[in-house]
This record gives structure tokens, sequence and C-alpha cells, in this order.
């Protein structure tokens, strides 16, 4: 894999889309629903950089 | 409300388990680290929710949201008690307990309980919420312990402490959701599934510690400590339970101080302690990288400071929140609509979703002691300048991770339950199981719960509504289910995911959680089947209703 990423970086990446995620969720709720579907999907890609870490992080 | 309709039958009750199975394999069987295994939990049971639960986006948005602030609960824990190691560590503070305890008495196992036991049972009391597990597990590497032990034992030990800790707040969430029809009964004989916890647990150490001669070593030590505990929380109980384990664990500070003074334990222990427990310098109070590494290191009562700072905290919090209702009633948060799903599983609004007390909050206690230990300890130049920067980068290494991985547990543990899995696991198991079973069972649901949530108070909140309604309809004692799930909800700490990651992350071991369930998944498995049969006795006895 061409773009790896040093493991912290990657990490600080998913908890912040996490946090993405869980702030245009509950905007969601209160608004357009269009921002919870968006924060569910930035979720999932949080989600998913952490087994995405085994292959993704360097060293 | 309509009763959900989803099938109890053997494809959903295995489908609702997939998630907590993979979670198990990839963390124990495949010794993936818990910030890739989490999330994986969480995805997994997102998927069955979609396909097979009925779960509509949005309620599963809502309730990975929900988790989302959970975990910000726990996180807000894991953060402070890392700074707070940082700061201990950097300044040397953990040689210097180390020194200091040993000083205190040269028998190494009452070093051991002192720390293990007593020291994580007072902060189970007081603090809760994975605070000793995090404290505890660098002060025990610091008495010589290899990590994945300290962390190990620190979730052994913490057990009893959870169901009437932190003022009972378990109890009080249980009596919020079912109307407790023998409250006496249910607390004592909860009462007594602990006392066989705390029993287990302190044999456990010993044994661990210093095979059968720390059990005759310590004979006394530990009859003294588990009748502290174990009889004197069943005393207290029935009268306050918001003191159940506060008392108790005062009382067995001032005894493990009045044992270690006695002639018996100012000798050195009978026997060796085990090699495989102790790190590779053989537990002498140079313990390398956890020490400040410096040379000068701070006196035992100012390297104390941040812990005295620490408990100082909590029982101003405990007594101020008690007193002024306006700031026991503070309760940041968000609010979130109702949810339902197609086989009618439905959830409340909440105009707040578990509002975070920043006074009673455990996290800020944590992380005063942390800022008060830096200013006291850098002010006295035990900690070098410019020693703040390095200290912050070393605390985001070990929580990340850990965060990745609690917010992965606990969005999949309100997935599963917005979405009915939860409720299909627990359904699955009264279904199959006769009433004298099923008495048994309670604890394993509590159990489950607790593995679930990481809390005995969201394990009573997510399973004694069901646990009271299948004893009625099974006829049995509610008294039984109800104290099988409290206590099993305390059980389940020693193996949730979410206290392991706390460990392993002050403990600086991330992503050997695999390890440390291996040591404590066999223990609690024993204790809920320990449990389980006392219940079975008891509903022989005369359970049924």
């Amino acid at each position: 894999v061409r773009w790896q990423l040093p493991l912290i970086r990657l990490l600080w990446l998913s908890v912040g889309l996490a946090t993405l995620g869980f702030v245009l969720i509950w905007l969601g709720t209160v608004t357009s629903p269009i921002w919870l579907w968006l924060g569910l999907a930035a979720f999932v890609v949080a989600m998913l950089l952490g087994p995405a870490s085994r292959y993704l992080a360097e060293g | 409300l309509p009763e959900p309709t989803i099938p109890i039958n053997a494809l959903f009750w295995l489908l609702a388990s997939l998630p907590l199975a993979v979670l198990l394999v990839l963390l124990v069987a495949l010794r993936w680290n818990a910030a890739q295994a989490g999330p994986v939990g969480y995805l997994v049971a997102a998927a069955i929710a979609l396909l097979f639960f009925r779960t509509p986006l949005r309620t599963l948005a809502i309730a990975t949201a929900k988790g989302f602030w959970d975990a910000v609960f726990i996180l807000y824990i894991v953060w402070a008690a890392l700074a707070l190691y940082e700061v201990a560590r950097v300044a040397g503070v953990f040689a210097t307990f180390c020194t200091g305890v040993r000083e205190f008495t040269p028998n190494r196992l009452v070093q051991f309980f002192a720390l293990a036991l007593v020291f994580v049972l007072f902060l189970q009391a007081t603090a809760g919420f994975g605070t000793p597990i995090a404290v505890a597990a660098p002060l025990l590497i610091g008495l010589g312990l290899r990590p994945v032990y300290a962390v190990a034992f620190a979730l052994i030990a913490h057990v009893w402490g959870n169901s009437f800790g932190v003022l009972a707040i378990a109890w009080l969430a249980l009596n919020l959701v079912v109307d407790v029809a023998q409250p006496t009964a249910t607390v004592i004989i909860a009462g007594v599934l602990l006392a066989v916890a705390v029993l287990a647990s302190a044999l456990t150490l010993a044994y661990a510690f210093g095979g059968r001669r720390a059990l005759r070593d310590g004979a006394l030590l530990i009859a003294v400590l588990v009748a502290i505990y174990g009889l004197g929380q069943i005393a207290i109980v029935p009268f306050v339970a918001e003191l159940a384990a506060l008392v108790p664990a005062s009382l067995a500070l001032g005894a493990i101080y009045w044992l270690g003074r006695r002639p018996r334990y100012q000798e050195e222990m009978a026997g060796d302690v085990r090699p495989e427990i102790l790190s590779a310098d053989g537990g002498t109070c140079d313990v390398g990288e956890v020490a400040g590494g410096e040379g000068r290191r701070p006196s035992l009562l100012l390297g104390f400071v941040p812990y005295y700072a620490l408990v100082g905290f909590l029982l101003v919090a405990l007594v101020l929140v008690r007193a002024v209702p306006a700031l026991g009633e503070l309760a940041l948060g968000f609010g979130f609509p109702a949810t339902a799903t197609g086989y009618g599983v439905t959830r409340p609004a909440e105009a707040v979703y578990a509002g975070l007390n920043p006074i009673s909050h455990p996290g800020t206690a944590i992380l005063f002691a942390a800022v008060v230990g830096y200013l006291v300890l850098a002010a006295r130049g035990y900690i070098p300048r410019g020693a703040l920067r390095p200290l912050l980068g070393r605390v985001a290494e070990s929580a990340l991770p850990a965060s990745v991985a609690v917010i992965g547990f606990l969005a999949l543990a309100q997935t599963i339950d917005h979405s009915g899995q939860t409720l299909t696991l627990a359904r699955g198991l009264a279904a199959v199981l006769p009433p004298a079973l099923y008495a048994g069972a309670s604890v394993l649901i509590g159990a489950l719960g607790a593995f679930i949530t990481s809390s005995n108070t969201a394990s009573n909140i997510l399973f004694s509504p069901l646990q009271a309604q299948t004893a009625a309809a099974l006829g049995i004692q509610q008294s039984l289910v109800l104290a099988g799930q409290h206590a099993g909800g305390a059980y389940g700490n020693a193996i949730a995911p979410a206290n392991v990651v706390l460990g392993t992350g002050t403990a600086r071991i991330v992503g050997r959680e695999g390890e440390v369930l291996r040591l404590t998944l066999p223990w609690t498995v024993g204790l809920a089947l320990l449990g389980g049969l006392l219940l079975v006795a008891l509903y022989a006895l005369g359970g049924a209703a």
C-alpha cells in the first residue's frame, strides 16, 4: 500500500471522524435527516479505520 | 406498549450472538488488539441489525450516537487516568511508592493485598467506572508485577465493589426500571453472591501470587478482609444500600494497616512469589520504564499528593452532589428522539441522554489529581521543565487506541440494544431453560450485560425488566433473579472489554487485551457458574413464587 500513515495519525482520524459522525447524527435528529445519514456514514468510515490500521499503519 | 415480535429461535439467537462471538474470537483467539476488534464488532452488529432485525437506518444512527456518548463518559476517565499515570511516572512516584510499601512491611503478600485488593476496592467504592483498574494497574507494575497480570489482578479484585459502589448507583438504576417486590431479600442475596465474589478474588490473588504457601500465610489476612467486605456489606445493605460498599471499603483500609503491623506480617512471606507474574527485574523497586529514572525521587508523602487529591476530590464531590441538589442535578448531554424497529423494539425519547455531571464524574477527580500532582511535583523540581509536551504526547499515544476500542464497544452495545439483539439473547435463554436453571442463568445474563456495556448500572438498566418479567412468567421469586442480575453485573465487569482497555492503556500494553482476557475470562465464567449454582440451590430451597 503506497499511502501508509503513522498509526497515531490513523487513530486520530478515526476518533475525529467518529466525533464528527456523532455531531452530525445529533444534528440530523433536530434538523434535516440528511445530516443523520452523513453522520452515520462518517462513523462507519471511522470504524473501518480501526481494522484497516492492520494494513494501513506504518511500522 | 406492545411486546416486540422478534422470532425467538435458534437462527435469531445465533445472529444476535454473532457480534459478541466475533469480538471474542478476534480478541482472544486471533489476538487482534481492541482498537481493531471493537470497531469490527460494531460493524457486524450494525449489519445484522439492518439485515435481520428490521432496524431502520435512523434507529441505527441514533443508537450509534448514544454509544458514542457513552464512550465519552468512559474516555473522560481513560484520558484523565493516563495523564495521572504519566505525571506519576515522570516524577518517579511509582518507585517511591514501591519503596514506601516495602518499608511498611517486608511481607510481599501484604504489600500486594494492600494495593491489589484494598486500594482497588476503595477506589471502586468511591469512584467506580473502571477508575481502580486504570489507577491501580501501573501501581501494581511499580510493585514488580508483569503488566498483563497487573491489569488482570485489578480486574479480578474490583468485582465486589461494582454492585453497591459509588453510592449504590447500579442498585438505584435497577430500582428505576423495575418495581422491586422484595428489596431486602434481593439485596441480601446479592450481598451473598458478592461475598462469594470477594472470597474468590482474595483466594485467586493469593494463590496467583504465591501458590498454596501464600494461601496459608495469608489466611488471617484473607479471612479478615473477606469478612469486612462480604459480611460487612450484607449487614449494612438492608439499611443503607448507598453505603454498603463505601463503609466496608473504608474499614478495610484501617484493617490492612493494622494487619500489616502485626508481628506475623512484619516477616517475609513464606515461600516465593511466582516468578511468572513478576517483571523481568524480579520485582525490585528499580522499575525501569515506570520509574522517574532521574535519580531524584519525591518522598512518599509528597509522591502521594496526586492520590490524596484524587480521594479528597471524590469525597468532597460525593458530599457536594448530595448536599446541594442543584449540583447533583447538573447533567451535560444531548437529547435524542424515540426509536423503533420493524419488530416493535422501541426506546423512548430522552431530553438529556446519560447526562454527565462534571462534578461527580470520576474523570474530573482524576484530572484534578493529575493537574494538582503536576503542579506540586513540578514546583518541587521532580518534573523537569519542558516535560509537559512529551507527557501529553505519551498520553495520546496510549489513549487513542483505547478510544477507538471503547467507541466501537459502546456503539456495538447500543446497536444490539436498540435493534433487539440483546433482547433476543436474553429471551432465548429464558425460553429454553427450566425455572431452576433460569434462576442460575440470571447471573450469566447480568454478567453478559456487563460484558456488553462494561457497567453494572447499564447491565441492570438493560436486563432487569426482562429478568423480572421472566421470573414472573416462570414462577420464580423475583428476589432471586434480580439478585442474580445485580451481582452478575458485577462479575461481568472483570471481562468487560472497555475495562480491559482502561487497564492496558495505563499499563502501557495496549494491544495485549487478549492476554488479559485469557486470564480473567475463565475466572469470571467459573464465578458466574458458582453464583448460578447458589441461586439454583436457593430456588430448590423455596425459590418458587
